[in-house]
């Protein structure tokens, strides 16, 4: 008897507990994080938007050294370009920045307002420039990537994207660009709150229609009906006009340059101007030699770069040559009679290099002097040789963001313009070196617009044990972990495109 | 919790169990980080120039109901059964709850050979089946997406201040997570025979893990680099065995030996689907190489980039003469252990008592980041031979013909981090160890008998006092622990191990 109250007493118990499953949905709300229903999605985009600052690692030890600019004898972690080297350590730096700090955000952006509800469509249609321009970056840098499946792990689920061909991609690019410039509307609600252009949607219109331009002339070689015909789309639609329609991050001390941990903090030592770049710019009298170097005359370390010995005057400095390790540099040192490797020319760490430099994407003189060639090819009307001074003007001009110390004089660029007319006789050499000057630190753009073009016109790096076989590096590779994870898809990528090397040409890449 | 006993009649009792568990856990986290001190050596919140406010709150709640009955008859035939559900707070409502039962029986056979066998002291055969459920402490929340706003604003064209927000996190939320439940079958046998003397305890199992929730690394092209997934099943067969030893039992003396080992090998049935080969990525070095779980195989594959070999396996290099990365991930085996045990000698001859304990750990592999670190710069004696010559690496250059390039040291060895190869420094982590030795002496017989302290005895104890036996070189293979087995097997730059040395007195008042 005793026993069976028991009994009936734990089937009470038994009730109550059951009934306490209902405050479990209390129990498991966040209450302290903002969800997407609270997050305005522009604030997204501000992070995108940050997220599109390059990486050192692809950027500089990559791109910047194939088109020798920059470079450093060092091996190890730094290796790279400097070697001709497959470092998968650096390769994936930009795919490993570009897919979780900007793709990730545009299609959280995408998802949210994809729901036909919302009247955010211009917010929308800046998100899909954003987008395309990521995309173009990296697929220049990789070859084929996941695009059409990509950043759709929260919308989709799609976990492991595929790859697709370039060849797919780049058209999708120009339907995504001219798509988003038609559907920017001043009846929708205004997106005051970005911090690129501050809602100015004829500027973002300028952005894609630069960004066409851009495209256009990539697929200068490989497809030229449709390049012309996206050059000129890009142009009838009205492309930058100035300095203040530019695609630039601009970063300060809370959001820094990402370059400028490699030319101030542990790297700050071992990147050095190239002797090409700082000879072409010397040879040519050109003023913005003495903006971006800097040389401490006589150091025999690092720690010896100090700014008492510091001259920024042309005829000091001296680019480092291409091909040497830490080893076998001592010997050019000594022929030079110089102190040290560190007695070589840098990049002013102050003012260029400094962390709240800014980050130039896409620019006025960028998009002036691809139209030069794009008006030799008669694609555009207009003069390319007013096309080409206004897009040496635009990026001397341009220069002034990097600080008044390094802004260059208003009478000094009057005289390098005039005394730098085109030569029609060797217009698209000019044109794209130039642009080789004018896309400085913008590593993927010179990276992509070198192999296109063939110029500046680049004697192969030395250095003896290489990993190409080819003159130049083609494309990087992918990152060890997508290789890891995402192997299935990749492998279907390499059996169209060609082997995970540094060989391998991407599509548009052709003579 | 409610439980009673009856004696149904006198060989039959019965007893049970029935009552209900509330578990409820907050964490809530108040923190300050400051940086930039003013005044030196003040390390108060005040004196910082740059502080940083985190608060944290995070809860969850498991509800259970349980029951348990247990039958015996005459002492010697025993059967239990219990059955319990819990509810996990953490997942979703449709996924929330499991029931899970177990059932166990034994015989106490010795209770019946008492006559026939009376060398036999205690016989007992068990059986047991019994299920557990789990929600693998799923951090709450983990079904939702939530945002991080940053602490600054970044500047638009004219400097206006504009916020910026993101996902705060990498592992892409799945709601529809559902608990993990563990079934295991086992058989025991437990003999004690000759007063004592001899002791064995078997036993042999068989552990199913369904739907196991671990963190699969997805690409990060998705947005997301990891998710929380059901896993599957995974099935781990083993044996334990324990023998406990009285060789010499005197009145002086008396030695015991135990002795115990385990064996277990859990292999991977299905991931997502069950396609052998299936793998999903579970764990990343910290340098380089990756742990998996490979439909088909062992749990825990260590793999990575290897060295190149043609189809006659013969090393491949380049002509330069650096070795060449393999052109697909190799695996290289599980990291788990599948023998663990040890073996106690304690011997006592009158007042002086001396034991010691070797342990063993065989049958894993392990990825070492120690011994990575040394080969990329130079430390590792593997890097010795050619250091002034240039190394030559055994093998063919690409065209097939033998490789006679030398290559400068740096260059040759700085090829593992450039392309991220393993290959030289994965090892066997099996390893023989002395683990303690311990000495003493009982000094009671000095004591006077009325004296307030009633026992002292003094021991010398070290602890982990030598390796009899390892193969990877530098390093403890003990030296690293890992929680879980998502991360077995990679080692980094740990803190290399101690041994220990001390005395132990011992008063009893």
């Amino acid at each position: 008897m005793k026993n069976i109250h028991k009994y009936c007493f734990a089937l009470t118990l038994v009730l109550l507990n059951l009934s306490c499953e209902e405050n479990f949905e209390e129990l498991n709300t966040n209450i302290v994080d903002p969800t997407s229903e609270s997050v305005d999605p522009v604030y997204l985009l501000n992070n995108a938007i940050i997220g599109l600052s390059f990486p050192s690692g692809t950027n500089i030890y990559y791109d910047e050294a194939i088109v020798q600019q920059i470079v450093t004898p060092n091996s190890g972690f730094v290796a790279g370009a400097n070697y001709n080297q497959d470092n998968r350590n650096n390769t994936g730096n930009l795919w490993d920045a570009y897919y979780p700090n900007v793709i990730k955000h545009t299609g959280d952006i995408l998802f949210q307002l994809n729901d036909g509800e919302s009247n955010r469509t211009n917010l929308v249609q800046m998100a899909r420039i954003l987008n395309a321009y990521a995309f173009m970056v990296l697929t220049d840098e990789y070859g084929e990537i996941p695009y059409f499946e990509a950043g759709k792990g929260l919308s989709e689920q799609i976990v492991l994207p595929r790859y697709d061909p370039q060849e797919e991609i780049y058209p999708d690019l120009i339907n995504e660009l001219v798509e988003a410039r038609d559907a920017l509307s001043d009846a929708a609600p205004a997106e005051n709150g970005e911090a690129l252009y501050a809602g100015d949607l004829g500027k973002w219109r300028k952005l894609a229609n630069s960004l066409l331009v851009r495209i256009g002339m990539r697929l200068s070689n490989v497809n030229p009906s449709l390049a012309a015909q996206t050059v000129q789309n890009g142009f009838a639609g009205g492309v930058m006009e100035s300095n203040e329609d530019n695609f630039v991050v601009r970063h300060n001390n809370n959001f820094v340059n990402p370059y400028s941990f490699t030319f101030n903090a542990t790297e700050a030592n071992n990147f050095y101007l190239v002797d090409t770049f700082v000879d072409y710019l010397f040879d040519n009298n050109d003023p913005r030699l003495e903006s971006l170097a800097i040389r401490y005359v006589g150091a025999s370390s690092g720690p010896e770069q100090q700014l008492g010995i510091a001259s920024k005057n042309p005829d000091d400095q001296i680019g480092m040559p291409m091909g040497y390790d830490n080893s076998t540099i001592g010997t050019v040192v000594s022929n030079l009679g110089l102190a040290s490797f560190y007695d070589f020319t840098q990049l002013d760490r102050f003012t260029w290099g400094a962390q709240s430099a800014p980050m130039f994407l896409c620019t006025y003189a960028q998009t002036q002097l691809l139209l030069a060639e794009a008006a030799i090819n008669g694609w555009v009307t207009g003069d390319p040789a007013e096309f080409y001074s206004s897009g040496i003007r635009g990026h001397l001009d341009q220069i002034a963001a990097y600080g008044a110390d390094v802004a260059i004089a208003q009478e000094d660029i009057d005289t390098f313009v005039s005394a730098n007319p085109l030569d029609l006789g060797n217009a698209v050499e000019e044109i794209n070196t130039q642009y080789w000057v004018a896309s400085f630190l913008n590593g993927p753009e010179l990276f992509a617009n070198f192999r296109r073009s063939g110029f500046p016109n680049l004697t192969p790096n030395p250095y003896p044990a290489q990993d190409i076989t080819g003159d130049f590096i083609n494309r990087l590779t992918y990152p060890t972990a997508e290789i890891a994870v995402n192997q299935g898809n990749l492998q279907q990528a390499v059996s169209r495109m060609g082997p995970d090397n540094l060989d391998t040409k991407v599509w548009w890449d052709v003579d | 919790m409610f439980s009673g006993d009856l004696d149904i009649t006198e060989d039959l009792g019965l007893g049970f169990t029935v009552g209900g568990n509330q578990l409820r856990r907050r964490q809530e986290l108040n923190r300050v980080d400051v940086t930039d001190f003013v005044i030196r050596d003040l390390y108060t919140v005040q004196n910082g120039r740059v502080k940083n406010p985190i608060y944290f709150l995070s809860e969850r709640g498991i509800n259970s109901l349980y029951g348990a009955v247990d039958l015996s008859y005459k002492d010697t035939y025993f059967l239990s059964a219990t059955a319990r559900n819990d509810w996990f707070s953490t997942l979703s409502e449709e996924n929330r709850s499991i029931l899970y039962p177990s059932v166990s029986g034994s015989f106490v056979f010795s209770n019946l050979l008492e006559e026939s066998a009376p060398w036999l002291t205690f016989g007992k055969l068990r059986a047991a089946y019994a299920e557990v459920g789990s929600d693998t402490d799923v951090p709450p929340y983990s079904d939702v997406l939530f945002y991080n706003i940053n602490a600054n604003f970044f500047p638009g064209p004219d400097g206006s201040p504009n916020p910026v927000a993101g996902a705060n996190t990498s592992v892409l939320p799945n709601p529809n997570l559902r608990p993990m439940r563990v079934k295991e079958s086992e058989i025991g046998l437990d003999i004690r025979m000759f007063d004592n003397r001899v002791g064995i305890d078997l036993a042999v199992y068989r552990k199913t893990t369904l739907d196991q929730i671990i963190p699969a690394q997805i690409s990060n092209t998705s947005g997301f680099v990891s998710q929380l997934i059901n896993s599957g099943e995974s099935r781990s067969d083993g044996v334990e065995m324990m023998l406990n030893l009285v060789p010499i039992k005197k009145e002086n003396l008396r030695w015991d030996l135990n002795l115990n080992a385990s064996y277990n090998k859990t292999k991977v049935i299905s991931l997502l689907t069950e396609e052998e080969g299936e793998s999903i990525l579970v764990g990343n070095h910290i340098f380089n190489g990756f742990l998996y779980q490979v439909v088909g195989e062992e749990i825990g594959q260590l793999a990575g980039f290897g060295y190149k070999f043609d189809d006659q396996g013969r090393q491949v290099f380049a002509d330069d003469g650096r070795p060449l990365r393999s052109d697909e991930i190799k695996f290289y085996g599980s990291a788990l252990p599948n023998w663990i045990g040890g073996i106690t000698n304690s011997l006592k001859y009158k007042d002086f008592n001396f034991s010691f304990l070797i342990d063993f750990n065989l049958g894993g592999k392990m990825i070492s980041g120690t011994n990575f670190n040394a080969v990329r710069h130079g430390l590792h004696k593997m890097t010795l031979p050619g250091r002034e010559t240039g190394v030559v690496g055994v093998g063919v250059n690409q065209a097939g013909a033998p490789n006679t390039v030398a290559t400068e040291s740096q260059t040759y060895w700085e090829v593992v981090r450039s392309q991220q190869l393993i290959e030289p420094i994965v090892y066997n982590s099996g390893f023989w160890k002395l683990r303690q030795i311990t000495l003493g002496y009982n000094f009671q017989k000095l004591l006077p008998e009325d004296s307030f302290v009633k026992g002292l005895s003094l021991n010398f104890v070290a602890n982990n006092v030598a390796i009899l036996k390892k193969w990877v070189p530098n390093i403890d293979p003990d030296s690293f622990a890992f929680s879980s087995d998502n991360v077995a097997g990679l080692e980094s730059t740990g803190v290399p191990t101690t041994r220990s040395m001390g005395f132990n007195l011992n008063v009893k008042f």
